[in-house]
């Protein structure tokens, strides 16, 4: 794959005296850090433990570092494995860990499938913490007798119905798919199983997938909150006698071109024309994604309000955003017009207030989303669930779980002539992906 | 196996070390405790001039504040025929402040970091926004400048209704939220239904003018008491000043109109038909939602009724998966209507499914108005997941500013989190059931059906009762209103890149 040139800013040579400087400037980051401990248990467990004694509640947080993205030739099987590890694992029937973690009172008890991880998590309350690590410690032994294909057939509707739910059902997330797959075509790590593929998966494949990563040579537990003066010996107890695991090979993920020409799809009846543009962008946290991250900051505030005023009465409004992704981000601009509206004017106007707005940003508009940005990061911190995430996705970036206080950084370092260099290099027409959503008859 | 030295040495310091700290064997589950502690959080209320309350709870998670200044004008105080007026004026509070314009005033709180997000519930007049600690005392005197100074201008008010008639459209075009509105119909009868939601219908919205928006503000915004609400990183001394150097020009209530006004909203006048099915042709799934009818209740009395509908979605999933094998989860969402709150459950179904859905629903809620024994143990897990989702209610100043509005909107005591938690604890087997018996009960619940022709003969043939056709455009009365003002059309074919 190609790779296209970053830009020019010289951000990396800046960013050990912008940190010495920003410590100073920066007051958001002062008293925001908590003391955080970290260290690895003999079978390879990493363990973060951040203590947070506002509620006597504990955010837990187990990922295994292994996602969507190391499906291999069975898309789908990451996220089928989430769901299979709550029928039946371990010493644990079908079922049992919700029912207990319920009786219990935890709350938010999910599991999350990204690119580059699975993550388990809950919201318990501190007295019943060693129920929870015992839980999540058998779930981690293995995949016993009590999954059957039977149940493996089962999820592989539920997961399919999830498809349809969530895609299929929606023409704005539909079309958002088609996006997706030109900027991430067959083949990509990153592009998403359909239904056929999942219909495929396999008890075997079930098997073989968790004997592989689910380990403790491939997780990472993430405890935030009210912890126990015990809570080393409690890990050490559930998790020191599990054994396995092993970080998946990956290829490397670089950014490439889109393929494929513009793609029209019809709008339902009623809904309004839109037009989704994307552009591929660098991965996470690598220089320019936080360009691209107040980029679309400025974007989201003065797109609509450029539209409004040169357009009045055409579109119903415009956003834009970073998706980031390790190796390969993706920036995608909205724009959703009236019905009365022609997608093939709509690209053109999109293009014009893009080229518009991008030409005028000032310092101020950088200074704001900066000021924006910032305060996202910040909101992320206020609950224990939320800052056990973040350190989880970090870590699974393959940083370190005080990663946070680097992002602030970089976006701190960010400014008018390194958006703009972004925006020059990277939100080039000759390198992106658009799809419309054509009006059909009764929606105009 | 083959036990190496290390490992036998290994598992004989193991076990004791297990044994002295108490942890017992890795296979089978520690003892859990039969409470777990709880930590209310404590409700300030600080102390403000006579033209001004304030509510605060510290959160210091992160050194972030969440603000919000509300005054009683929300879509219950609307007047007849003008639904939708109250949404559209708390959101003219986004369209510029002391006569400048949106882009300016996002231009003003943004030099701030924040973003303020402005809107109607059936009481309040919302306008609230997060900031770092340090801006919060000069975005809070923007907020109330704001409410006091809303720049109001016709082009504004324009592309505010323009909004909500679409809002109102993609709401009616999204399939579990139409039987939602379908089922507000079949519990309150009144059409469009979606005129008991703050948004209002497509007719009472093409009605309004930007005179009566201006008349609303000055009367019920401008004239109101207010009411600020501060969760997140600050002291009670710090919110006091705030607050006192914010609202030190808001003019004091103008008349005791303004104030809560519990007759504003007339009770339930009349019941729609028992069923609403609801045509959505090529849908790849049916949707049943069903409806318990509300029972005139206040704010703690609710929380009985949430438990029962609760009970009745824990059956109907563990039924319809079992039985028909479905995957889909039953979802519960909540309208607040002018009405008072209305819970609902709504499940996505295989189309060949829905027949026998519809009949496992009504069978199953015939069953349970006979088995209150399960109820028991249902309510021991309630009560000791209470008081976790009390302390999570509260947690992060963003969920905690929700807890604060939630006071604001019932006018509810400080003390609120520990009565509540009062209450739950208190609610027996039998008030559960009594609930049940009356606003489940199979001959009063109500049902609506989405999906295809087919699909709700299905539905009609199992059900057996009085059910009224009604289309999404129906719902929000976008049947009987011109699809664009002749103001919009003109701007339209002026505008019309076409």
């Amino acid at each position: 794959m190609d790779v296209a040139p970053t830009p020019s800013c010289g951000r990396a040579r800046l960013v050990p005296w912008l940190m010495l400087v920003l410590a100073v400037l920066v007051p958001q980051l002062a008293g925001a850090k908590p003391a955080t401990e970290r260290y690895t248990l003999d079978n390879g467990l990493d363990v973060v433990l951040q203590p947070d004694r506002r509620l006597p509640l504990v955010a837990v947080n187990l990922t295994y570092h292994v996602g969507a993205m190391d499906d291999g030739e069975h898309p789908g099987l990451a996220h089928l494995v989430e769901h299979l590890m709550f029928r039946g694992s371990g010493e644990l029937e079908d079922g049992e860990l919700r029912r207990r973690l319920g009786e219990i009172g935890a709350l938010r008890t999910n599991a999350s499938t990204y690119a580059d991880r699975t993550s388990y998590h809950s919201l318990v309350p501190t007295d019943q913490l060693r129920l929870v690590l015992w839980l999540e410690a058998s779930r981690m032994k293995g995949i016993g007798p009590a999954l059957t294909q039977a149940k493996v057939h089962q999820e592989v509707r539920t997961t399919v119905d999830e498809w349809e739910d969530r895609i299929e059902s929606d023409v704005g997330t539909t079309a958002f798919m088609r996006l997706w797959e030109a900027l991430f075509p067959a083949g990509h790590p990153y592009r998403h199983a359909d239904r056929d593929q999942i219909r495929q998966l396999q008890l075997t494949h079930v098997r073989g997938f968790f004997h592989e990563y689910y380990g403790p040579a491939n997780a990472t537990l993430v405890l935030v909150g009210d912890l126990p003066s015990d809570v080393r010996e409690l890990v050490e107890h559930y998790f020191g006698r599990r054994t396995g695991g092993r970080p998946p090979t990956r290829p490397r993920v670089a950014i490439a071109p889109p393929t494929g020409p513009m793609l029209a799809h019809p709008a339902e009846p009623g809904s309004p024309p839109a037009v989704l543009v994307g552009w591929p962008t660098p991965g996470l946290y690598e220089a320019g994604d936080a360009e691209a991250d107040i980029l679309a900051l400025v974007l989201q505030n003065k797109l609509s309000a450029y539209l409004d005023e040169n357009e009045p009465g055409v579109f119903i409004g415009a956003s834009a955003t970073q998706i980031s992704r390790t190796g390969q981000s993706a920036f995608v601009v909205t724009a959703r017009a009236r019905p009365n509206g022609r997608p093939v004017v709509i690209i053109d106007l999109v293009d014009r207030a893009l080229e518009q707005v991008l030409a005028g940003i000032t310092e101020g508009d950088v200074r704001r989303a900066k000021r924006f940005a910032t305060l996202r990061l910040l909101r992320s911190q206020q609950r224990l669930d939320g800052r056990a995430e973040r350190i989880q996705q970090d870590i699974a970036a393959g940083k370190h779980e005080h990663w946070i206080d680097n992002d602030v950084v970089d976006h701190e370092a960010v400014d008018r002539s390194s958006v703009q260099q972004f925006a020059a290099t990277y939100l080039t027409t000759d390198r992106r992906a658009v799809v419309q959503l054509v009006a059909t008859e009764a929606s105009r | 196996m083959i036990w190496s030295r290390r490992r036998w040495l290994g598992a004989a310091g193991a076990a004791p070390l297990a044994a002295c700290s108490g942890l017992g064997n890795d296979s089978t589950p520690p003892q859990t405790s039969e409470s777990s502690t709880v930590k209310l959080p404590r409700i300030h209320r600080v102390s403000t001039p006579d033209n001004v309350r304030a509510h605060l709870v510290q959160d210091r998670g992160a050194p972030i504040v969440s603000l919000a200044v509300s005054v009683p004008a929300g879509s219950r105080h609307e007047p007849h025929g003008q639904a939708g007026l109250a949404s559209v004026s708390a959101h003219m509070l986004r369209e510029g402040l002391s006569g400048g314009s949106r882009a300016q005033a996002i231009v003003r709180y943004a030099d701030h970091g924040a973003s303020p997000v402005a809107y109607a519930t059936p009481e309040l007049a919302v306008l609230q926004c997060t900031v770092h600690r340090d801006d919060a005392p000069a975005v809070l005197k923007l907020m109330v400048a704001n409410m006091r100074e809303a720049s109001m201008s016709d082009t504004a008010f324009e592309d505010v209704r323009r909004e909500h008639v679409q809002q109102l459209r993609d709401a009616a075009s999204e399939p579990i939220q139409a039987a939602g509105t379908g089922l507000l119909l079949a519990v309150h009868g009144v059409e469009p239904p979606s005129g008991l939601l703050p948004l209002g219908t497509v007719p009472s919205l093409r009605s309004l003018g930007a005179e009566d928006v201006r008349a609303w503000h000055e009367q019920r915004i401008q004239g109101a008491r207010l009411r600020v609400s501060i969760a997140g990183d600050v002291s009670a001394s710090e919110a006091t000043d705030w607050v006192a150097s914010a609202a030190q020009d808001w003019t004091p209530p103008a008349n005791t109109a303004t104030e809560r006004d519990d007759s504003a909203s007339p009770p339930t006048d009349g019941r729609g038909p028992q069923a609403i099915t609801i045509p959505w042709p090529r849908s790849p799934q049916a949707i049943l939602a069903v409806a318990g009818v509300p029972e005139p209740v206040d704010y703690y009395e609710a929380q009985v009724h949430a438990l029962a509908t609760n009970v009745v979605r824990g059956l109907l999933t563990s039924d319809l998966r079992h039985r028909l094998r479905a995957t889909y989860a039953v979802r519960s969402a909540s309208w607040f209507t002018k009405r008072g709150p209305m819970t609902y459950l709504a499940t996505k179904v295989d189309p060949e499914d829905i027949g026998r859905a519809a009949q496992r629903a009504k069978t199953l809620l015939m069953l349970q108005q006979q088995d209150i024994a399960r109820l028991d143990d249902y309510l021991a897990v309630v009560r000791r997941a209470e008081g976790t989702l009390l302390m999570d209610r509260f947690h992060g100043s963003e969920q905690a500013l929700s807890a604060l509005l939630t006071l604001a909107e019932y006018d509810l005591p400080a003390d609120y989190p520990e009565r509540l938690l009062e209450t739950v604890q208190g609610i027996r087997p039998k008030d559960v059931a009594d609930v049940l018996q009356h606003a489940y009960h199979p001959d009063r619940v109500r049902f609506c059906i989405v999906g295809d022709d087919e699909t709700l003969e299905h539905a009609r043939s199992v059900l057996g009762c009085e059910d009224k056709l009604c289309t999404p455009a129906a719902l929000v009365g976008a049947d009987r209103a011109p699809d664009v003002t002749p103001s919009e059309a003109d701007s339209d074919a002026e505008k019309s890149p076409g």
